[in-house]
Parts: C-alpha cells; structure tokens; sequence
C-alpha cells in the first residue's frame, strides 16, 4: 500500500533496489568515491582515469534505476488530484534525469556521506524528483498567480499554498515548540527520557517534580496543534500533514508516542476554543491524566512556564551537552 | 565544547537538509532543524505536504502493473535517455561530463558533413529536368567514422526519394536515425526517421513533390541534409 500523500515520516519506497538487498552500500559508496575523485581530477589524464572509473560505477547503477525512476516520474507528472492539470505541463523524461544529476550533485558534496545505502540513494533520486517538481509547480503556479490574479479554479493544493505563502511564522508559536533551539531541545529531551536526571540536575533551581512541565509541555504543544488544524483556512490534508509533521517533532524531543497519540486525539477532537484564557477541557483532562496532575487553570500554566524559562537560563542548563 | 552557543540554532534549512528529511537519512540535528521550520512556517509545511503528495503518487504508479506494452514503450524510452557512446580514449580526446552526457543522451548528434541535396526532383516541377525513367539520381554523406547515408531519386510520378543509412556498427533493437533537411533560409525544415536493424543499417522512402498531404519533402530548389541524429545509440555499440 502506498504511503499517505499527507505522511512526512521518512518514505522508503515500494522495495529496495532491484536485484539487491536494501541495505547494500557497495555501489553507493564506489559511486561517492568516484564522483568526487572526478571532482578533484589533476589534469586530462587523471580526469580520463577518474571518468573511466565514474562510467563503471555509474553505467550499471543508471541502467537499473533509471528505468524505476522514469517510472516514478511519469506516474508524479500524470498523477491524479489537485496537482495534475499543472503536472500535465512537464515532462516526465526531463525530470528524471534532472532528479538524477541533482543526486550525483548531492552525493559529491559533503552532505552526500548521509546517503549511506542503496536504498537512502533510491530514496534520495525520487525526493530529489518530486522536490523538483514542487519548484516548478510553484513557479509556474507564481507566474499564473501573475498574469491571471483573479483565476477562481484554485485547487485545494494552491489554497493551501496560498495560506502558507499569506500566514508569516510568529515568535509566540515558535516559543511554543520549547524544544525549537538546541538547549531547550536537550532539556525537553531530559525531562521527557531521563526525568530522575532531569531532577536531580536541576534540584537547586526548582523543587517543583518533573512531571509538572512535562504536563506544561504536552499541553502548548497539544494547543499549537489545536489551534493549528482549527484555523479555518486548514484543509483536510492540511490538518493530516500538521498532525505528521508535530508527531515526528514528539518524538524526536523524546515524548513517548503514546502518550503523545493521546494528545493528539485530544487536541484534534473537534472542540471550540473556550477562549478566555480558559484550558482546552478535552486537551487538559488528557495531559492531567498522563502525568498525573491537576492544572486547571491558565495561570497555573504560566507560572509553570515562567519556571522552565527559568530554569532553561539557568547555569545547569546552559552546561546541557546538546550532543 | 561551548554549549552555550550552538551552532545550527534557528538556521534556515536548505534544499540538501530537506531531501534528506523526505529521503529518510536526515540525522537528528538535521530532522530537528527541518521539523521546526516546518512547524513554524507554512510555506516549507506545504512543501513538505506537495511532495509527500507527490511521492505517493509516484510510488503507487511504479507499484501498479504494467501492461507488456507499457513495460515495452518504458524500457525503450529509458533505454534511449540512458543510452550513450562509448567514451573516447584516446589522448586528446575531450571528455564530456556524465551529466551532460546523459541529458543529451537519446538525441546523439552524429558527426556527417552535410550539404545541399542536388537531386532532380526536389527542385520545383516546371524548372526539373527530365528524369529517365530508368536513371537513378544518388547523392552519399559520410560521417569521418564511416557511416554512410545515400539518397536514392527513384523514377515515377511522383518521384520517390529513398534514403539508406549503414552506421556500421551494430544497432540495438528500435534504433533509429533521423534525417534532418533544411531549405537553408531557415524557413522551412522536414525530418526523415530511418528504422535500424541490427546491423545499423535502415532504409526508408517518402514522397517527393509540391507540398501535398502524405510528402515528405515539397519539391524545392535549396534543401540541404544539415544532421543525422541517432535518436536511439544502440548504433555506438554499448
């Protein structure tokens, strides 16, 4: 079954290279070598050697992947829904083989040593083939949005673009995240993973228990997504990729995914915001019940927050190894 | 280390961080800085929602069956982008980039010395001469690495133009050539496809005469033959 269109968490396509296993890193790693021995080639007989040695990795790589990725191609540009009356405009053909010089571009440069396997290399050429796509839509999308501003046959897609382009990042949401710079990332991190070593490091700062801001956390992050996919401009789609998007943010701060599932449910439970400065009810019973406290009110919350600020400037914070 | 100052904080994501965070390999630092961009602004968010769209359409395209022919028209249009010459190895010889090489892969330019087609029946029908009826008209273009195109005026009302190309070298199967002619103003051009066989060598006839439905080239004074494309390189011998 193919993955969700809304899905964002790392995408490992139908199977893995053709005739290999999918972990195989042989023909990454010689190809890798190869690009960037071209690179650093001294003079023609070092490039002829070097392109000799390109062409033998290379040519059986291209002649098993091309085909797949022709494929791929094809089936992005012909694809079905919002996309496809602008998709029809481009051509499958060139795509792949753009998609393919921007991988050999990548696994030249430094941050070509992630791509560690087969696999991450297949990955790689249909990411760099859809994100290509994406800039072309979106350029061409620009120059419609020019010539004819008034076009009301808007897709779904180009809504949601359009709300994206109009709506600008605010430094409130983005203090919501906690873990947005790398400290508060490692505190989260500590508090969620480590809580006994969250609060004996921090014991002269604080005697307040960890499950506190960890019950602080859970609930602005649940809000940030409340709010988010509550907006009357969010899509279907758009509610599906936000609700992604911060589930994968859960994790990676180290919140335990079902506890995180159970704010979620919550947080997008069709509910009005009971404004105020009043708690999310839905939201608040389900934090209060996971970390086994009682906030209720939004002043509690602020003074929980004021702490953590607090403790985030505090010397035993700024020492937090964020590696 | 300094931890107080570190330093990816609050950077912006680039194009490379965001293939690796579709791709799967992106490492934490990575995958944290792209996740807060997107949380925090709408426009990568819907990016990352085209793509993902994307993607899925293209995966669900490559897992869906393929009728033999599809897999057939498939694997000849890969075959033909990904195709290419043999690298030259000689001392000297200028090297082209794969990249290069593979984009213009499928449309080989092959190196003949063209020029003006001087048979009878292309000029205009008051101005040809008498053609006998049992006369063959030829004209030959050779490439320096011995392939050969020969034109052939075959008698008849309308005369037919006949055109034979022997690449001399072997020719992968659904290879072809095309003619490429050219009134020399720049106006008008015409292109004749030529099939190959497994040898490298094709044949093919059109039509000759003013410019009606089903001809190929309208009777002219001034064409000239100015390229021979290899649309398919089966021909270079991979």
């Amino acid at each position: 079954m193919p993955p969700s269109a809304d899905d964002v968490t790392p995408q490992r396509g139908p199977a893995g290279t053709p005739g290999r296993p999918a972990g195989d890193t042989q023909d990454v790693v010689r190809l890798r070598a190869a690009l960037r021995a071209h690179a650093a080639a001294d003079g023609p007989a070092a490039e002829r050697a070097a392109r000799l040695e390109l062409e033998a990795v290379g040519d059986p790589l291209l002649d098993r992947l091309f085909p797949r990725l022709l494929r791929h191609c094809h089936g992005m540009v012909t694809s079905e829904g919002a996309f496809r009356p602008r998709n029809a405009l481009f051509d499958a053909d060139d795509l792949a083989i753009e998609a393919w010089e921007r991988t050999l571009r990548y696994l030249k440069e430094p941050s070509g040593d992630r791509v560690e396997t087969d696999q991450h290399l297949w990955n790689l050429l249909r990411c760099a083939a859809s994100n290509r796509l994406v800039d072309r839509l979106r350029r061409h999308s620009d120059e419609l949005a020019h010539q004819a501003p008034q076009d009301a046959d808007v897709s779904e897609e180009e809504r949601l673009e359009s709300a994206g382009a109009a709506a600008q990042p605010g430094p409130e949401r983005d203090a919501l995240l906690w873990g947005a710079d790398h400290r508060g990332w490692r505190l989260v991190e500590l508090l969620f993973r480590h809580e006994e070593r969250f609060h004996v490091r921090f014991r002269l700062v604080t005697d307040r228990h960890p499950r506190q801001f960890r019950a602080l956390v859970l609930y602005e992050l649940g809000a940030l997504l409340h709010r988010e996919v509550n907006t009357p401009a969010a899509t279907p789609a758009g509610r599906r990729q936000e609700c992604s998007l911060m589930r994968r943010y859960a994790a990676l701060l180290g919140i335990p995914p079902a506890d995180w599932a159970r704010v979620e449910q919550a947080a997008v439970a069709e509910e009005e915001d009971p404004g105020d400065g009043a708690l999310i009810p839905g939201l608040r019973d389900a934090v209060n019940a996971l970390c086994d406290t009682s906030v209720r009110t939004r002043t509690g919350l602020t003074t929980l927050r004021y702490e953590l600020k607090r403790i985030l400037k505090s010397p035993p914070a700024r020492a937090l190894e964020w590696k | 280390m300094d931890v107080t100052t570190p330093p990816t904080d609050h950077t912006v994501p680039g194009e490379d961080d965001v293939l690796a965070f579709l791709a799967g390999f992106a490492d934490a630092d990575t995958e944290h800085r792209v996740l807060v961009a997107a949380l925090t602004d709408p426009a990568l968010r819907s990016r990352l929602a085209a793509n993902g769209a994307l993607l899925a359409a293209g995966d669900a395209a490559e897992s869906a069956p393929l009728s033999s022919e599809e897999a057939i028209a498939l694997a000849a249009r890969a075959a033909a982008l990904r195709r290419r010459p043999p690298t030259p190895t000689g001392p000297g010889v200028p090297t082209i980039p794969l990249a290069d090489r593979l984009r213009s892969a499928g449309r080989r330019i092959l190196d003949f010395v063209g020029g003006p087609v001087t048979l009878p029946g292309l000029a205009p029908a008051l101005a040809a001469p008498p053609v006998d009826s049992v006369a063959l008209h030829r004209q030959a273009f050779d490439s320096p690495d011995g392939a050969r195109v020969e034109l052939h005026q075959l008698p008849g009302d309308p005369p037919r133009l006949r055109a034979i190309v022997d690449t001399g070298r072997p020719a992968a199967s659904g290879a072809f050539v095309t003619l490429h002619f050219s009134d020399g103003e720049g106006g008008a051009q015409a292109a004749l496809p030529v099939a190959l066989n497994e040898q490298g060598r094709g044949l093919a006839e059109a039509m000759l005469g003013p410019g009606s439905d089903g001809l190929l080239l309208p009777a002219r004074e001034g064409w000239q033959l100015v390229g021979v494309e290899l649309s398919e390189s089966g021909a270079g011998g991979d």
